[in-house]
This record gives structure tokens, sequence and C-alpha cells, in this order.
């Protein structure tokens, strides 16, 4: 046995640890609350709960996540190692594990979830999720007349210095900036170079602050494009400048293909498809202020039909997704529907081991009550 | 720094070997979970309805008659032109987020499309008019440089959720007067698309 592998674990289980851990997800907590005013409800998680260090200032403390892992690796220790299996503890060894199911189902959350609006206009069917946060870079090739085939790039590829290589694109791409949230300034001279070309000449991307909301903040990335040798076309080489929502996305004929590249939140495919049949809104008497709102839906799976009523709180549950009606958008003819899509492996754990914590906490009093009235009856007695 | 308690040997050798095979596969299952490197290639049918933002990007407007919708830019949510007795003027609709780079800024960079010097920004507010629209009160603007011949902008800065619009009339001063009602019934008429949220998570 390694020693020093024992000492570690032996030290993860100390009570003493558990108890500095708590305090200190206390402090995580109460800061990050505070820091949700400024930073919004997104970024202080990203901050403070799901991040391994939290800088503050130029100190590195430790985030959510290690100390929940120090607290679930000691509780696991002790539940297995240093726990005294005999029947009297049953209930707080029940209890323990209750509390172990719960980091875990914590822990597939956090790895696993994920969560998206899905926007289906009256008459409209469509598969895809938006992620409300995930980047990514989208190379679309619209060349074929029956489908587009599109690669994507997920955020970790958008750092300086990266090269995009992919084999179904006759093209590299090497990244120069990307910004989570910038603004456009149009050039007040001419551009370095000739090198640059598109709205690149002539508009410079800025990163500015984050915003609170994550929907207000605009990605942009400059990139620069480097034809491969066997497409025998080097005059689109040069550097390109894209952000989100572009009204006429950056797009280009190469090598028979027609692609177009976006910076975009990332799309999900569902293994299903939504059609939205009706979309209908209560209004409260005399007013304009919605009450309820629903959406009729066509669920496709497999060319099997199936209608279903999605309202506030009726959710739609299908193969690990729920479909919450989130919101509407009424615009000239017709009306959409905003469905917020949540995948949440872990989403029954909570509930099911506060059952088994509950259970404990029972059985660990049917255990001692024998103890409690023998102890209350012989304190009458000595009276 | 916790004092170290003096280990004693686990009870048997499995058991451990279990719970650190245990610890090892959950804390090298969660970074790899959410791969930020992922590629992933998949077609879609021509027709199939992907989420595509509305080229409005969350506004609505009216066109005022007599004018024609023309091919925009990258930069611009709508693109128009309006006739008049010396020719057409190009009409702009261009939202930048957050402050879209300030006031005094915008409105200095029209004032150097058309040869002005700049101004303070006081200076420009002053000069600047007040109009009421859908989008609440919004200011605007006529920059003219006679020395430039009769080349002209009107401009107008509104304040939408999402950040500044810009409207921008380009073109001759005789155009820009005949068009001014319509520039203005433009501008009044922009207004962010309705929509609401639900309590639900």
């Amino acid at each position: 046995m390694p020693p020093l592998v024992w000492k570690i674990l032996k030290w993860s289980s100390d009570t003493r640890v558990f108890f500095f851990a708590l305090i200190w997800l206390s402090f995580l907590v109460i800061a990050g609350t505070l820091a949700q005013a400024d930073l919004g409800l997104y970024q202080a998680q990203q901050k403070y709960f799901s991040a391994w260090i939290l800088w503050i200032w130029y100190i590195p403390l430790p985030g959510g996540s290690p100390v929940l892992t120090i607290v679930f690796v000691g509780l696991l220790v002790k539940l297995i190692f240093f726990t005294n299996w005999k029947p009297r503890f049953y209930g707080t060894i029940v209890v323990h594990f209750g509390a172990l199911l719960l980091l875990f189902g914590s822990f597939l959350t956090a790895a696993f979830s994920s969560e998206g609006a899905m926007v289906i206009p009256e008459g409209g069917r469509t598969a895809f999720v938006r992620d409300y946060h995930a980047i990514e870079l989208a190379i679309t090739n619209r060349a074929n007349p029956e489908f587009d085939e599109t690669v994507t790039f997920a955020a970790g590829w958008l750092k300086y210095g990266e090269v995009i290589h992919h084999e179904q694109l006759p093209f590299d791409l090497e990244i120069i900036q990307y910004c989570a949230n910038c603004r456009l300034e149009r050039r007040s001279g001419p551009p370095p170079s000739s090198e640059w070309k598109g709205m690149a000449r002539n508009f410079n991307l800025t990163e500015i602050p984050l915003h609170k909301d994550d929907s207000n903040n605009m990605a942009g990335l400059v990139f620069r494009i480097k034809t491969k040798a066997n497409a025998n076309n080097n005059q689109l080489d040069g550097i390109y400048a894209i952000f989100e929502n572009m009204n006429i996305p950056q797009a280009f004929k190469l090598a028979g293909g027609d692609y177009l590249l976006e910076i975009r939140h990332e799309l999900r495919q569902l293994p299903f498809e939504i059609e939205l049949i009706d979309f209908v809104k209560e209004d409260h008497p005399g007013t304009q202020m919605a009450r309820s709102y629903s959406s009729e839906v066509n669920l496709i799976d497999s060319d099997v039909h199936q209608r279903v009523l999605i309202s506030m709180n009726h959710p739609l549950r299908h193969k690990g997704y729920t479909l919450y009606q989130s919101s509407f958008i009424q615009a000239g003819m017709g009306e959409t529907t905003v469905l917020a899509v949540v995948e949440n492996v872990g989403r029954l754990f909570p509930y099911i081991s506060s059952l088994i914590m509950c259970i404990g906490l029972l059985l660990h009093l049917l255990i001692k009550m024998p103890v409690l009235f023998h102890n209350r009856s012989n304190a009458g007695g000595e009276q | 720094m916790l004092p170290i308690l003096s280990f004693r040997p686990a009870r048997t050798s499995s058991r451990f070997y279990c719970t650190l095979l245990l610890i090892s596969a959950l804390l090298s299952a969660g970074p790899g979970c959410k791969d930020d490197r992922a590629i992933h290639v998949y077609r879609t049918a021509k027709s199939a309805n992907l989420q595509k933002e509305s080229g409005s990007a969350g506004l609505g407007w009216n066109m005022p008659a007599g004018w024609s919708v023309r091919d925009g830019d990258a930069m611009r949510l709508a693109s128009f032109s309006a006739p008049g007795p010396a020719g057409e003027a190009d009409v702009s609709i261009v939202r930048l987020a957050g402050d879209g780079g300030g006031l005094a800024a915008n409105i200095n960079r029209w004032r150097g499309q058309i040869q002005l010097a700049p101004l303070a920004e006081n200076t420009i507010l002053n000069q600047m008019q007040r109009e009421q629209g859908k989008l609440g009160v919004f200011k605007w603007i006529q920059l003219t440089n006679p020395g430039l011949g009769s080349n002209a902008i009107y401009g107008a800065v509104l304040q939408s959720k999402r950040g500044v619009v810009f409207v921008k009339m380009n073109g001759s001063l005789e155009t820009l007067r005949a068009n001014q009602e319509y520039f203005l019934q433009l501008c009044r008429s922009i207004t962010e698309k309705t929509t609401s949220q639900s309590s639900n998570p």
C-alpha cells in the first residue's frame, strides 16, 4: 500500500477537513451571490462555483470544484474504510450514502448537462437547439443542392495561434484574435496591409468587458485563411473578420464548394424534431400582459408523430431532454415560440438522495429510540 | 496546516483499489465530458428549419412608401434607396452592441465622411433634435457641408435593449430634404420585436 496515498485519503476523510471545506463553501456562496449583481449569473457561476482556481487579485484560491471534490472523496473514503459497520450506525451510514449520491448527482449535472433555446415559428419544425453560452465556429458548404454540410469547431479552437485544419475543407484557418465580447470600430486609416480583406479591411474588432447578461455579448473572430495547395487558388488568402449575427455572413467559393463562415452559439441536434402547430397566448383581461402561453407541437421521432401541449409548468420530457415553454416572439405575421431545452443526466439525483437521507434519519431515530426510552425511564426511577 | 493523523493500513487491499479506481474515474471523466475542442461534422437538408437569427436581429420597422430595399453589407441590418429630385439617397440601419463607440465618436465619424471637422460632444448634443419613436426618445442631426457640393447626411441615434441603433441617410441635400419626413417616420417606427419570459427554469 503506498503510504503517501493512504495519508492523503486519510487526510481527506478527516472531520476537520470537512469542517473547513464547508466554511470555504459558505464563503464562495456569499461571494458568488454578491458578485452576481455585477457579473451576472452565468459569469458568477463560472468564476466562483465551476472554476478549479478562484483568482482574487493575483491570489489563487480554491474554487467550488476542488472543494466539492475533496468533500466527496473524503466522505467516500470515510464511508468505506473508517466507518464502523455495526447495526447501530446503519442510520448514519444511509445518510452519508445519500449525501454521497447528492454530490455525485451534482457532478453529473456539471459534467454532462446542457441547455439552450429552440426557436420555432408557427408551421415550422426543427431539431436544433442553440446553446445559451457555448460558442463555436461553423463552416458550412452549401454547394450541394440537396444538403448543407457543416463542420463545427468548439470554443477551445478559438485561441490566438491555433490552426484549424480539416480534411473536408480546402483551406486552413489561423486564429489571429478572438473576443468573447467585442465592438466594431471603423478604421480611421487604411488597413495594416493588403492582406486584410472583406469587412476586416474597413473595421476593427475591439475586445470589451463581458456584459453581465450573456445574451448581450457579441463574439468576434479575426483569422487568416490559407488555401491548401490542392485547391489551386490562393486569391482568397488573407485576413478576415466575422462576428455574431452578421446580417450577411462571410462567404466565398473555393474548389467547387460554397463556404459560409459563422461564429455563433453552439447548435446541437436533438434525436427528434419539434413542429409548432399553434402558439396560444392569453393576456390578463384589459392588458397586453401575458397571463399564460402554450405551444401545441408535433413531436416527430423516427416517423412517429405525437401531438403534445407544452405550457408553463407543463414541460415535454422525451429521450432525456426536457422542453419548457420559455418565451415567445410576436412580430409582423405569425408567432414564434421559444422553448428552453435542458438535458440533465443528474436531474433525479437530488430527489433520490433527499429521500435516502430522510430514510437514514428515520432509521437512526428508530435505532436510537430504545436507548432514549431506557435512559428516560432510568432518569424517572432515580427521581 | 491541518495535522495529518497517523495512518493505519486498509482492512483489505481490494477495497482500497476499488476506491482509488472509482475516484480516478470520476476525476478523469469530469474534465473530459465537455470537450471544448470538439469537432462535429453533420449534414442538414436544404429545407431544414435551422435557427438562423433574422436579418433584422430582433428589430422591426416600417419602410416608407416609395423607398426600395437594396443590397447591404455585413454591417447593416437594412439598406434602402430613397428617391429624390437630385438622385437617390442611401439609407442604412446599423446596430452596435453596448454604446456603439459613443455618440460623439459616431457623429464625428459621419462628419468626417463629408469632410467636416469633429466637434466636442456638448456642441453635437446642442445641434441634435429630439423625436419620439417606438423605442423611446431618440436624437437626430442634419450634417451638411456647403463646400462639398450638395452632399449631406441625416443621422439618427436610437437606444435599444441590445445596443445602439444608427440610422443614416446619405445623399444630396435636396433629396434628403425631400425625404426628411420619411426618414423620421422610419426612425419612429423602429421597434424591438416583442418577447416575454416565463418563470420556468
